[in-house]
């Protein structure tokens, strides 16, 4: 049993004493090699290619290429002419040489070729992730994906410019259904829109009739657009002030009233945010001009939007 | 047959044990030696690989020399294995030169 443990003991001792003299062996060689020039550093060239070609890692072919390398040159010294040294060429001069040298079975080549292969495409693949990795950094696609408009929004590696959008819009809301109102379009331009998303009736003071509408924007790796109730202005890195700049009015029996802002959801949304008012002012309800219990048609109309776009710096 | 590296192949190994059984030698004086004696074709690249073909046979044992003027020196020696290589190919060239030369001279004598 420990004559089994010597052997395997010395036998990985050898192996690793034959590791230790190979790697010195191809230091020595790399370092030899770099004397080589011209004629001498090609002919050198193509042996070594076609040695590692045919013939297995070992201190054999280290040893020759060492050999062969000295032979050079010694050559060049004393100024001997490539076609001298090997006058049947270097191929020729290979064929004597792997008759003396471990060469790859076609089994161990065709394994080794496998091997190479295996190693390219796991190679490739790295490459791709790397590049993948880098893009989605550079681009911020990552940020992107995961924060939608958001990501734009303060970010220093795109410019900002907030531009008020000239127009009024305007969408019919019917008092006796609330919820028939939700989906009705107040804008719909340049692959934006804004859509009423929430309407709901709270006391009078909870301010009574409350619609919200819904800012979807658009955006890609190179920037966004977003047509909203508010302004997106960056003030440093990382942080930008959010300006209510819509207006609204609801135009009711005859009446116009000022409608009052009750918010915005900022940009909790990938591709945009919200905005909210009051239809009826309070006043409205006070002087009783207004009651809870409206049931006709209210136009709404909704001006000083602002057109938020974000755009990748060049 | 005409191919003269290929008819020295076994030829030259026996040469180059003959020659080495004069003292240790480094393949540029193996080499001198050989176009000395008339192999003027000899060059480096068919004495390399034959050398490293008996090296691996064992027939050498082989020592590195620091030179002043270039890389170190391999130099080459007979061992037991190569002294016992000797003697075979002494005999068989005998042999084989005797045969040969009979032909010729049979051969020659016809012709006139």
């Amino acid at each position: 049993m420990s004559s089994k443990k010597d052997f395997l003991h010395l036998q990985k001792a050898n192996t690793k004493n034959e590791m230790t003299l190979m790697n010195k062996l191809r230091k020595d060689n790399a370092l030899k090699g770099k004397s080589l020039i011209g004629e001498y550093k090609n002919a050198f060239r193509s042996i070594k290619k076609r040695l590692i070609e045919d013939v297995q890692p070992g201190s054999d072919r280290e040893n020759a290429l060492s050999d062969i390398m000295d032979l050079l040159q010694s050559a060049s010294i004393e100024g001997k002419r490539i076609p001298e040294i090997f006058p049947d060429g270097t191929d020729i001069f290979c064929d004597d040489l792997l008759e003396a040298m471990p060469i790859y079975t076609s089994e161990s080549k065709h394994s080794m070729k496998t091997k190479k292969n295996i190693l390219a495409l796991f190679l490739s693949f790295l490459l791709v992730a790397v590049i993948a990795s880098f893009a989605i950094w550079y681009f911020g696609i990552w940020g992107i994906h995961t924060k939608g408009i958001s990501y734009f929004a303060g970010n220093e590696k795109f410019t900002y410019s907030g531009i008020p959008v000239d127009g009024e819009f305007s969408v019919l809301i019917d008092l006796s259904d609330p919820g028939s109102n939700i989906g009705k379009v107040l804008y719909d331009a340049e692959g934006c829109s804004i859509v009423v998303s929430h309407i709901d009736l709270q006391d009078v003071n909870g301010g009574g009739y409350r619609i919200g509408f819904r800012c979807h924007g658009k955006y890609s790796g190179n920037g966004a657009l977003l047509i909203s109730g508010s302004n997106y202005e960056a003030v440093t890195p990382q942080n930008y002030i959010i300006t209510f700049t819509a207006n609204m009015s609801a135009e009711y029996e005859g009446v116009l009233y000022e409608s009052e802002i009750m918010g915005t959801d900022s940009l909790l949304n990938k591709d945009g945010d919200a905005f909210y008012f009051y239809i009826f002012p309070r006043i409205a309800f006070k002087n009783n001009e207004i009651s809870i219990t409206e049931k006709g048609t209210v136009l709404i109309t909704v001006s000083d939007l602002t057109r938020n776009i974000w755009s990748r710096k060049i | 047959l005409v191919n003269r590296t290929q008819m020295y192949k076994g030829i030259l190994e026996g040469c180059v044990i003959k020659i080495l059984s004069m003292g240790s030698l480094f393949s540029q004086e193996i080499l001198h030696a050989l176009r000395t004696y008339g192999f003027e074709d000899m060059s480096e690249g068919t004495l390399f690989p034959l050398l490293l073909r008996l090296e691996k046979e064992g027939l050498f044992t082989t020592h590195k020399v620091r030179s002043s003027i270039g890389p170190d020196r391999k130099y080459y020696s007979l061992n037991e294995n190569s002294q016992e290589e000797l003697k075979r190919f002494t005999e068989v060239w005998t042999d084989f030169q005797e045969q040969v030369n009979r032909i010729m001279s049979a051969e020659a004598a016809k012709d006139e």
